[in-house]
């Protein structure tokens, strides 16, 4: 070996540096205190506690002060029911071997119809007559010339000129005043004239000096070469929306939303051309109220107007975990269009507008700060009990 | 407490620098409370290297997972520099040096403390870092070659 060398390493092997005042002390006691637990559970927790005390308070102040459709029908059943079948049957010289569970259930509705019977049972006639007993039940031949042989006075406790009323007032529910679940897929398109610093990488994730995001004990914040180009994918969404009926026409919304923001960043070739991928998770909040423009049919339109509140709740660039503890906050604008497969199932599309709040200091750079004013199409299901 | 100041010139020499060397330092001795079970006493002078091994296992681990460790092309076209003597050597401080060499860039400055002050064979060095024999040699010739400069610019500004 060279005697230059061996003089280096005999030299800085001498070397004994001294040590920061301090320091051993502040090495004990990050050693003895606890480990830093990750925050991010009981981040969700609470804000699921959040959205569902929500939900909970909107649904109280909701609550009906007088009997809503669906409980007159209860009433409608449990009233006339008992009273009248079985005068029905002592009145009419029904054969005995129709039971008396059939004939109750020739006049009595048992369940809240939905909005197919219902427009069935819109062309009821006036009389019990035309009501058909089901096929499982055991009739006798004889028994149909007998059911015409019902008196009047049984006839009259079956208010079927009420059910249309009753069934309008439960399709309106069905149309509006249900609470609903929506599972919602989006897919975005960027727009507006966002700055993105092409040269970030070498300022937040790498600067020089401790950003406050990365962690001490992650990055050693040494430069890397500042000529990255940033590639942002267009990012993807999956929610599940709760929406609560505050007025016939109005609706408040809100749920949960997971985000995926996928980033590449190449180096130029003087750096070697050398690719660093970056996929950030967002727990994003959203609120907004919902006006139904349009409901006929198996059709519905509404448009929406609030925000979402988003939070990184995992993220890696490369191989280091990101941290960011702000809160993003978004303004959105939507409109849908939902078809109604079955009373309780519609499937919609919405398409919806929403503005960035771009932080001043961004932690990370995603597609959103490079595109604030972005498009996207949700698609999903909603289900309304 | 024995060993802190070794340990602390050691950490500043791989990890590039006084700051990064506390927080390599630190996170070395994390690690040899956590595993100080399965240290085995082999004479003396053993437990100084259990530790700084655990504190260069750290510092190449930290290396390859910021990809610091790949190899540049662009490293091939450095100025031939005479190399200092030995007397030279004696002028300049020892914290100086110590800087030197942590500026080194990353793959030259593992390799030369490896190779030159702690006297590793070269296979030793290829097998840590994950490359041939061959580059670990090339990559010491020319982080020579940059400390050589560095000393022969520090020489003339403070002749």
């Amino acid at each position: 070996m060279e005697d230059w060398i061996d003089a280096i390493k005999d030299k800085v092997l001498a070397e004994q540096p001294e040590l920061p005042p301090g320091d051993w002390e502040r090495f004990e006691a990050d050693y003895l205190a606890p480990k830093r637990k990750r925050r991010v559970l009981p981040f969700i927790f609470a804000v699921t506690s959040a959205a569902a005390a929500v939900v909970a308070a909107v649904l109280l102040i909701n609550r009906p002060s007088s009997p809503d459709p669906i409980s007159v029908e209860h009433t409608y059943v449990a009233e006339v029911s008992p009273v009248d079948v079985s005068s029905a049957v002592e009145a009419a010289p029904v054969e005995e071997s129709v039971p008396a569970q059939a004939a109750r259930q020739v006049f009595v509705p048992r369940q809240v119809p939905d909005v197919h019977e219902v427009e069935e049972a819109s062309t009821l006639t006036e009389t019990v007559d035309e009501v058909s007993v089901p096929e499982s039940e055991p009739v006798t031949p004889s028994e149909e010339p007998k059911s015409e042989a019902v008196p009047e006075s049984v006839k009259e406790p079956v208010q079927v000129e009420r059910w249309p009323d009753v069934f309008e007032d439960i399709e309106e529910q069905t149309a509006s005043k249900r609470v609903a679940f929506a599972p919602i897929v989006k897919g975005f398109q960027g727009r507006g004239n966002g700055q993105l610093n092409s040269g970030f990488v070498g300022t937040p994730l790498y600067g020089s000096e401790p950003s406050g995001f990365c962690g001490v004990h992650e990055l050693p914040y040494q430069k890397l070469p500042d000529a990255f180009t940033p590639q942002h994918a267009i990012p993807l969404s999956f929610g599940l929306d709760v929406s609560v009926p505050l007025l016939p026409r109005l609706a408040l919304t809100s749920g949960i939303e997971l985000s995926l923001y996928r980033s590449t960043f190449t180096a130029t070739e003087t750096t070697g051309g050398m690719q660093l991928r970056q996929r950030a998770y967002y727990l994003g909040i959203p609120l907004r109220l919902d006006w139904t423009l349009w409901d006929q049919g198996r059709f519905s339109a509404w448009l929406g107007a609030g925000g979402k509140a988003d939070y990184l709740i995992s993220g890696k660039f490369d191989e280091l975990r990101l941290k960011d503890n702000t809160v993003h906050f978004s303004a959105v604008g939507d409109l849908g269009v939902q078809y109604r497969l079955l009373p309780n199932v519609g499937l919609f599309l919405q398409p919806e507008v929403s503005y960035y709040f771009k932080p001043a200091n961004p932690a990370l750079e995603t597609y959103r700060t490079e595109h604030p004013l972005t498009f996207s199409l949700g698609v999903g299901a909603r289900f309304a009990f | 407490m024995r060993y802190a100041a070794r340990l602390s010139a050691l950490c500043s020499r791989y990890a590039g620098g006084p700051a990064e060397g506390m927080d390599l330092m630190h996170d070395t001795m994390f690690k040899v409370f956590d595993t100080i079970g399965k240290y085995r006493y082999r004479g003396e002078g053993s437990l100084y290297a259990w530790i700084s091994r655990m504190a260069v296992h750290l510092a190449i681990d930290r290396l390859r997972k910021e990809k610091k460790l790949e190899i540049s092309p662009l490293d091939d076209r450095l100025p031939e520099v005479k190399a200092p003597e030995p007397a030279d050597i004696d002028r300049i401080p020892a914290p100086v040096l110590n800087g030197f060499i942590a500026g080194l860039p990353a793959v030259k400055r593992v390799i030369f403390n490896m190779a030159c002050v702690e006297d590793l064979p070269h296979k030793e060095i290829a097998e840590k870092l994950g490359i041939t024999e061959g580059a670990s040699r090339s990559m010491l010739t020319k982080a020579k070659k940059t400390l050589a400069g560095m000393i022969k610019e520090y020489l003339d500004k403070n002749k």
